[in-house]
């Protein structure tokens, strides 16, 4: 392999080639692990989706870019470009404060009850699709709880732009916030230290010392709910009002209007924001160093403690995790309810219901989640270690190829599944395997961000002395970059877990009779009226990934402590 | 606790794949849960073919079947809109067969080279919430106009004609009503009072149902359903005559042949007496005349229909369409 490229590329590139083909005789491992990541990158995510985006302007009859020039010449694709970088840069302003007020208060003072505050942040990633935008017709529509039954408004208008801020920053503050946290925890708080003994006031020290240390995480935050707003499909069809989308548009054209060119140039548009921003972050946390962790003894003791501090925080991090709980309390209350707004009385019939019909259906997202997981996870922080410490060449294959899957909405990733994986040699529809390879690419990305940033953070001579130790590349992953991944793994297994367990627009492609998902089934019932059995689920759902969760910290924990 | 469960249904799961080996017939299917389920039940009661469904929605299971095409997961398509299938007919996506029963159906609604097969009919009607009509000092709707009286501002909600074959038959029987101008300026009038276009033509009537608008269009069935369910819902027909959906189902192209086998055979047995009790249990209404479900709340018998032409509404679908989204949404959307 590394013969071949010898010599089919020397002629040309002259001088610059063998500091990569040293790099690759050195590591001859890792790089056969590279080139398998790559590749199932290339086959499991880029392809599947080139198979659809390239339908823009590849008919059945061939090449053909007048379709292209039609669907461009309408106001209206350019009016919900518009408006998806105006929701997207919008929500990922607030949800990043939100998940920065939150991570700063829980690691950095001495707020009182930081378990309920990182409890009620952590809450939104398991939100099943479609639930929080029915909450929020229940708690503020025209027969709304709030609205109607509390303020007397008669004319509440649920529907536009101000509530799809609300819910996309709802959902995605837990990202902001992991990320984030992640970071503030493993800063040598060292710095800080020496900031205040030298004098700086706290807020010297947070402007001057902690905030640039973080700034890695902040971007990344931005960066992935600016995408996540981007693909989000279900909130803006649901609650979007006359506020159209890209997604939706994308959506419409594809599955409605019959027309996958028009479909597939809007799901292109998508990508380019997405791709744009992407680009400006890698472009701006490139530029400076972050490195705090050089394997010298650190002590994480500073704590904030001053009222005048600790009081505005805490007020900011009960209200936002109030709202949160409210929406969650909405959703329970409505899985008790007859006919929620319609008739109130307290019933137990949806779980009836539920346990009536049986587990089948929440067993399969389990047990496919539970295999997804550990993929997502040890794929994310390979990757991300790949990316950061070795500069193989084709690394910016792996780069973009999963940063191209994270972008592309879920209903192109289906479709192109399904269109790619359908004939042999890659016969996979109708397997559990189909489902999983889904859900592993669609959640990679995070982990390679925590991965990232947390990597930014270690001094490479940590490293070094292990290799210059003896220790093989492979035994220095394991046992030194890894173990000190271990914030950022966790917070990407947790994503990985509950993501690939509430996810919809991709997987619904890809449920077959023997394995469809508890989703598949929540959209159902959605569907269908039955709210309450709707809710029933969420809520049964809910229960079983916080106890899952609860179980994966407390193992992880108990680790650490034996270590 | 949970770990056992998961495990065991997984091991529950494997053991069904096992089973399968029989190769129940795979049906694709966007009507409810238990509306898929009730049908094939008795499908397989009568026939003894054992079937197993799919659940997701009619643009979805087309968009679905288009990239399967090269190799077929699922034998039959049940259920959803003429319209969805003759678009799949044309691009060869489905395996005509001419049902057993098909001279008992008017000619009308079935399709000359049997590529799909008619299964039950379904009429539109409003429905509407009287506590919000009567809040907002607005008239009981009894007209296709009663949509965009202004008293009705934000206060009517309308599915995506693209999306739900619901919100397309209200459009093309409109257009067919009033001619096409006239129809095109009308919707333009209602989406002045439209707050929500969803993409399920369910959702209007359920936000009707649930007290969020005072006005939506539907399906029979679906308010039937909303009815069934204990919501206090109301319903009229427009004194002009309604439109109505023609429900279909098919045989996939190139399916495997027992899935092939089996999926003529529903499409034989669902126009007999047995098969449209079933379809009517759902409260669809009849295709082959004379079932009549006794728990229906709404009499089909009496409906004024148009003399709605869904070859036309059908062939001329994209164009209607393309003319909708241009003039009426996104124009709307710019003022």
């Amino acid at each position: 392999m590394s013969l071949q490229t010898d010599t089919a590329a020397r002629p040309g590139a002259g001088w610059a080639l063998p500091a990569p083909l040293r790099r690759i005789a050195a590591d001859p491992w890792l790089f056969g692990i590279f080139v398998l990541l790559t590749l199932s990158v290339l086959v499991f995510a880029v392809l599947p989706i080139v198979n659809v985006l390239k339908q823009a302007v590849w008919t059945p009859e061939g090449f053909d870019l007048a379709a292209l020039k039609t669907t461009l010449a309408q106001p209206f694709v350019w009016r919900a470009l518009g408006n998806t970088l105006i929701l997207g840069a919008t929500s990922a302003l607030v949800a990043t404060v939100a998940g920065f007020v939150m991570a700063f208060a829980v690691t950095r003072t001495t707020m009182p009850g930081k378990g309920f505050i990182h409890a009620a942040a952590l809450l939104p990633i398991i939100s099943p699709p479609f639930v929080m935008a029915l909450a929020i017709v229940i708690l503020f529509g025209r027969s709304g709880l709030i609205t109607r039954e509390l303020l007397g408004i008669r004319n509440a208008n649920v529907y536009g732009f101000h509530s799809l801020v609300l819910i996309q920053s709802l959902a995605f503050t837990p990202i902001a916030y992991l990320n984030i946290k992640g970071m503030l925890q493993s800063i040598d708080s060292a710095l800080e230290d020496a900031s205040a003994s030298l004098g700086g006031t706290r807020w010297t020290t947070f402007r001057q010392v902690t905030l640039p240390l973080v700034t890695p995480a902040i971007l990344s935050s931005i960066l992935l709910v600016f995408v996540k707003s981007v693909e989000d499909f279900g909130n803006p069809m649901l609650i979007g009002g006359p506020f159209s989308t890209l997604a939706v548009e994308a959506y419409s054209q594809m599955v409605g209007y019959f027309n996958l060119n028009a479909g597939a140039l809007l799901a292109s548009l998508m990508l380019i924001p997405s791709m744009t921003a992407f680009l400006i972050h890698r472009y701006w946390v490139s530029k400076k160093s972050y490195v705090t962790v050089t394997g010298k003894p650190t002590a994480q003791s500073i704590r904030i403690s001053g009222a005048r501090v600790v009081l505005p925080l805490s007020l900011v991090c009960y209200f936002l995790a109030l709202t949160i709980l409210l929406f969650y309390a909405t959703v329970f209350y409505v899985s008790f309810t007859k006919l929620p707004g319609v008739n109130n009385t307290l019933t137990l019939d949806h779980y009836r219901t539920v346990f009536t019909a049986g587990f089948d259906t929440l067993g399969n997202s389990l047990y496919l989640a539970g295999i997804a997981t550990p993929v997502t996870a040890i794929a994310g922080m390979m990757i991300a270690y790949l990316l950061v410490r070795r500069a193989f060449p084709g690394s910016f294959l792996l780069r973009w190829g999963t940063l191209l899957s994270f972008a592309a909405p879920g209903t192109i990733l289906g479709i192109g599944y399904i269109g790619t994986f359908n004939t042999p040699p890659l016969l996979l529809t109708g397997t559990a395997a189909i489902i999983i390879a889904a859900m592993v690419v669609k959640n990679l990305q995070v982990g390679i961000e925590a991965g990232t940033n947390q990597l930014q953070q270690i001094d490479r001579s940590i490293e070094e002395a292990s290799t210059i130790l003896g220790a093989s590349s492979g035994r220095t992953f394991t046992s030194v970059t890894l173990p000190l991944l271990r914030p950022a793994l966790f917070s990407s297994v947790a994503y990985a877990f509950t993501r690939s367990l509430t996810t919809l627009s991709a997987v619904i492609f890809l449920v077959s009779a023997n394995w469809t998902l508890i989703t598949v089934t929540i959209l159902s019932q959605v569907e269908t009226l039955k709210t309450g059995v709707a809710a029933a689920w969420c809520c049964i759902l809910v229960v079983v990934v916080l106890a899952i969760l609860a179980l994966m910290q407390l193992v992880l924990n108990r680790s650490a402590r034996e270590r | 606790m949970k770990r056992p469960l998961a495990l065991s249904s997984a091991l529950a799961l494997l053991c069904s794949v096992a089973s399968a080996q029989a190769a129940p017939l795979t049906v694709y299917c966007p009507m409810s849960d238990d509306d898929c389920g009730s049908v094939l039940a008795a499908f397989a009661a009568d026939t003894g073919n054992e079937a197993r469904f799919v659940r997701i929605g009619a643009g979805e299971i087309l968009a679905r079947i288009r990239a399967e095409k090269a190799n077929p997961q699922a034998g039959l398509w049940l259920a959803g809109a003429a319209d969805n299938f003759i678009q799949a007919a044309e691009e060869g996506l489905l395996a005509p067969h001419k049902a057993a029963g098909i001279d008992k159906v008017d000619p009308r609604f079935a399709d000359k080279d049997g590529a799909w097969t008619p299964i039950s009919m379904s009429p539109l009607v409003f429905a509407y919430n009287a506590d919000l009509v009567e809040e907002a000092q607005a008239p009981i709707p009894d007209s296709w106009t009663s949509f965009a009286d202004p008293a009705y501002q934000k206060n009517v909600a309308l599915a995506h004609a693209a999306s739900s074959g619901t919100a397309y038959v209200a459009l093309a029987s409109v257009v067919q009503l009033s001619g096409e101008d006239e129809g095109f300026q009308l919707m333009k009038d209602i989406d002045k009072n439209v707050i929500q276009y969803t993409r399920s033509g369910v959702a209007p009537s359920r936000m009707v149902a649930n007290g969020e608008v005072a006005l939506a269009m539907a399906f029979t069935q679906d308010v039937e359903a909303a009815l069934a369910a204990g919501y206090p819902l109301d319903y009229a027909f427009p004194k002009e005559g309604t439109g109505f959906e023609v429900n279909a189902a098919a045989a996939v192209a190139n399916a495997p042949e027992d899935q092939a086998t089996a999926a003529t055979a529903f499409l034989d047995w669902v126009l007999t007496e047995k098969g449209q009790a079933a379809m009517g249990a759902t409260f669809r209404g009849p295709i082959v005349p004379g079932y009549v479900n006794p728990e229906a709340r709404i009499d089909l018998s009496n409906v004024k229909l148009i003399d709605y032409d869904f070859a036309w509404a059908g062939a001329n679908r994209a164009r209607l369409l393309e003319r909708y989204e241009n003039e009426v949404r996104h124009k709307a959307d710019a003022q």
